[in-house]
């Protein structure tokens, strides 16, 4: 710990040594949650609800680049007090430290960078490395990358290293490559190809407990599994006027995956080991003027889990190398953002189709379908086999200078077994949800905001209700109160018609926001970017602070 | 971009490198010393499914003693009909001081693989779903789910016999002789190796139990976790006999484990996971 706070007073003190030819940013976030027990709604039974009672996470960083020196550096420190952050079904976690630190120096045409980075190949499929704090992912690389830009249109980078697991790491060895370019046809016509390759080894300790694992199996499910595996891509965005084309193809050479799908192996519903090689294809197409956008998807998927090592504590959110990006519509209101897929590594087939419409200045129209299947798509049971649908429609009406409105409709088909197991949950949950949303400007600075919503999954938690009314005094305040009514809970669900109220207010001055919470949360799966997680029941109160200088 | 050129093909090449790997064993470890089947001359009575009761328990749970004095209990009255196995999954389990570590990763498969086992205590009964749940989290409810669960009838009755127990060697050989009364749907048949009088440290409520005794505690699954398949094609008055030999230190490699105080636990497991039925023996009756 001494070393940590010599560190950092060092790097203060030069930075503001240098503080003449250079700039010192940074910002610091504070969360706390109280816990009430509310066994009613399964908020309880955990040694947050039982003994702590509380928990505390923060991050502070600094950071320090002078332009004129081509010079970059910067420290992040992270703080988990009794945290349920990374992981609310586990027990509380307590750590203290450096989170993020890295230097960062231009040579011409060469970049280095060392200590904790981020950074992506391509759409992210055969390596990224990012942080996404509401679900609680760091998956930065600690090591060293380069990048050497030949021109204005070409670069490669390079990077060694490890993935960071919270404040430590996990041993398996990363390393990758990557070529990027740009080139132009005439004025309507561009090419942005690029290829890459990752390698990852594991580690003998790794390696020592999946061998035992493996060597648990019957005798004709046993294999030799590799240390190293290697995953390339080759990919291009073509630009023709108004069309735009991505497409990624990637192909993983063969290792031990966690393939809880195959069935052949020993059981679908255990974590077991199959040596198989994997293979993704990605692709977008996009055409949009004024007034008018469409845009369509298509991916496939085909065992590509790129991990750390299969192991069981690297599922999930854990150890994940790679960004696999979801096709489906990432939607935001609550109600009709409680059925979201995660995008899937063993198998999967899926498509969507997006499209905006404003007939006239002031009404908007969006829709979108969408559709994720297994790989073996069968036309004779093609509704039934169906994992995930969506339709989706809404209306942006902007009524006058002050009131504004969203109405839309929402229905998804899903697989709740599939996407949230155990077995023996609806492989076909229905569900409707109109939504409406109604923002008034009292004036310049003052507005109400009201949202209602309801839903049917009559399979799941049954019917609901949400209203949510909201008061923003602009920049500096905002209330909210809201309530999520299951007025008449599904046949599944031992749940009586509970309420799931949440009180919200925050004050902002200049930089720095406050807010204070009161939240009585319904456990469900929460999604950003088709990284999903579940999150139990929550009862109490959370506050927290948010500035950056 | 030669350079670059050269770095990929490197990875290519290195790609289709031949690795020597770790030491698979493609032999078969546990011999089976007899497997036989009959059909035995007289109807095979009707039974009653025995419960495998698999409690999730943790050191630092503050209210895992109370879960282990209810599976004590239902364990005193109940008797061979009630075979408990004491499930230490991450969860609240790690270790206190140089205490024994009573995790192991059959327990977090079993955990991650039937659960999320976010609540402890909490108990599979027969690892049946019950109110849309295989995790029974309130242990109130547990000895009524068990009772309910031995009212049912099973395809198969379960005798477990200890041949012999080798304690200077730590070997033990055991007999599991399946009596089917009715045509079986396909099922598997697995084995654990489970452990009582532990002393480690607990929690109980907001004080430490140094000298705490934990009782049947999974050590190891010494079949696949999810049992050997016997087939989907044994018919009605089919007796099976298998006969097997462990050596106790090919999975207990430090010599922590007391013979004395271990049981071998026996189930028949369904393709749905549940469990039809099953029982224990100790090693050294």
């Amino acid at each position: 710990m001494n070393k940590l706070f010599t560190f950092t007073f060092l790097l203060l003190s030069i930075a503001q040594s240098i503080h003449a030819q250079g700039f010192i940013s940074g910002d610091l976030e504070l969360r706390n949650d109280y816990y009430v027990k509310d066994s009613t709604i399964g908020a309880s039974g955990t040694n947050h609800y039982d003994d702590l009672k509380s928990s505390a996470d923060g991050w502070l960083t600094v950071n320090y680049s002078n332009d004129e020196w081509g010079f970059r550096t910067g420290i992040r420190l992270d703080m988990f007090m009794n945290s349920r952050f990374h992981n609310p079904n586990e027990d509380a976690y307590t750590a203290f430290g450096v989170g993020r630190w890295y230097v960062e120096k231009d040579f011409k045409k060469l970049t280095i960078t060392g200590g904790h980075f981020y950074d992506q190949f391509g759409s992210g499929i055969t390596f990224r490395a990012y942080e996404n704090r509401f679900l609680g992912i760091d998956n930065a690389i600690f090591g060293v990358k380069a990048k050497y830009q030949f021109n204005d249109n070409w670069f490669a980078k390079g990077f060694v290293g490890v993935r960071k697991n919270r404040l430590s790491f996990y041993n398996p060895i990363i390393k990758g490559v990557n070529v990027e370019g740009y080139l132009s046809v005439g004025e309507k016509v561009t090419f942005s190809p690029g290829i890459s390759a990752v390698n990852r080894t594991i580690d003998e300790e790794s390696m020592t407990t999946i061998a035992n694992v493996i060597n648990g199996y019957e005798l004709k499910d046993r294999f030799i599994p590799k240390y190293n595996t290697y995953v390339f891509s080759l990919y291009n965005r073509l630009n023709i006027g108004k069309v735009s084309w991505f497409i990624e193809g990637a192909f993983k050479t063969s290792e031990a995956i966690n393939d809880p799908l195959n069935k052949s192996i020993v059981d679908p519903l255990f974590n077991v080991y199959s040596n198989k090689p994997g293979n993704i294809i990605y692709t977008s197409l996009t055409y949009s003027k004024k007034g008018f956008g469409i845009s369509a998807q298509f991916k496939r998927t085909d065992n590509f889990q790129f991990r750390t090592s299969p192991e069981d504590n690297e599922t999930l959110i854990n150890g994940a190398l790679n960004f696999i990006p979801p096709t489906n519509r990432q939607n935001s209101l609550r109600l009709p953002a409680r059925y979201q897929p995660a995008s899937q590594e063993i198998e999967e087939t899926s498509f969507s189709l997006d499209g905006t419409y404003t007939p006239k200045k002031g009404i908007t129209f969006n829709y979108s379908f969408s559709e994720i299947h297994r790989n073996k798509i069968k036309l004779e049971s093609y509704a039934a086999d169906n994992l995930f649908r969506e339709l989706y429609l809404d209306t942006e009406w902007k009524v006058s200078k002050k009131v504004k409105t969203l109405i839309g409709l929402q229905f998804v088909q899903y697989n709740q077994e599939f996407y949230e197991g155990p077995a023996n949950l609806p492989t076909d949950v229905q569900v409707y949800s109109p939504f409406f949303e109604l923002t008034y400007k009292l004036d310049r600075k003052k507005s109400l905001r009201f949202e209602a919503q309801y839903q049917s999954a009559q399979r799941d938690f049954g019917q609901w209700l949400y209203a949510l009314i909201e008061f923003n005094m602009a920049p500096k305040l905002s209330i909210s109160i809201s309530d999520m009514w299951n007025f008449k809970p599904g046949p599944n669900k031992s749940s009586k018609n509970e309420h799931y109220y949440s009180v919200y207010t925050s004050y902002t001055e200049g930089p720095h926001r406050f807010f204070i919470s009161y939240v009585r949360q319904v456990e469900g799966i929460v999604c950003t970017g088709g990284i999903c997680r579940l999150e139990p029941a929550f009862n109490g109160v959370r506050a927290g602070l948010n500035t950056s200088f | 971009m030669k350079n670059i050129g050269f770095l990929l093909g490197l990875f290519i090449l290195l790609s289709a490198c031949e690795e020597e790997g770790p030491f698979i064993n493609f032999e078969e470890e546990q011999a089976t010393l007899v497997d036989t089947s009959y059909v035995s001359a007289t109807p095979i009575p009707s039974v009653n499914k025995n419960v495998l009761f698999e409690e999730f328990s943790g050191v630092r749970c503050s209210n895992c003693p109370l879960g282990n004095a209810i599976t004590n209990g239902l364990f005193n009255s109940l008797g061979d009909r009630f075979v408990p196995v004491t499930v230490h999954s991450d969860f609240l389990a790690l270790p206190y001081g140089n205490d024994q570590d009573l995790r192991n990763s059959d327990a977090n498969n079993l955990a991650s693989s039937l659960g999320p086992v976010g609540v402890k205590p909490s108990t599979f009964v027969n690892r049946k779903i019950i109110n849309g749940s295989r995790l029974q989290q309130s242990p109130g409810t547990w000895s009524g789910l068990v009772n309910n669960e031995l009212a049912q009838s099973s395809f198969v009755k379960m005798n477990l016999e200890i041949i012999d127990a080798d304690e200077t060697e730590r070997t033990v050989r055991y007999r599991i002789i399946l009596s089917y009364n009715q045509n079986a749907p396909n099922h598997n048949l697995g084995f654990y190796l489970t452990e009582s009088e532990i002393i480690a440290e607990q929690l109980d409520g907001s004080v430490k139990i140094s000298n705490y005794e934990h009782e049947f505690v999974l050590r190891q699954s010494i079949s696949p976790l999810i049992g050997a398949n016997i087939g989907s094609d044994v018919t009605q008055n089919t007796v099976i006999i298998k006969e097997f030999k462990i050596d106790i230190d090919d999975y207990d490699t430090n010599k922590l484990w007391t013979m004395n105080h271990m049981y071998v636990v026996a189930f028949v497991r369904l393709d749905n996971d549940d469990i039809e039925t099953a029982t224990m023996a100790e090693l050294i009756p």
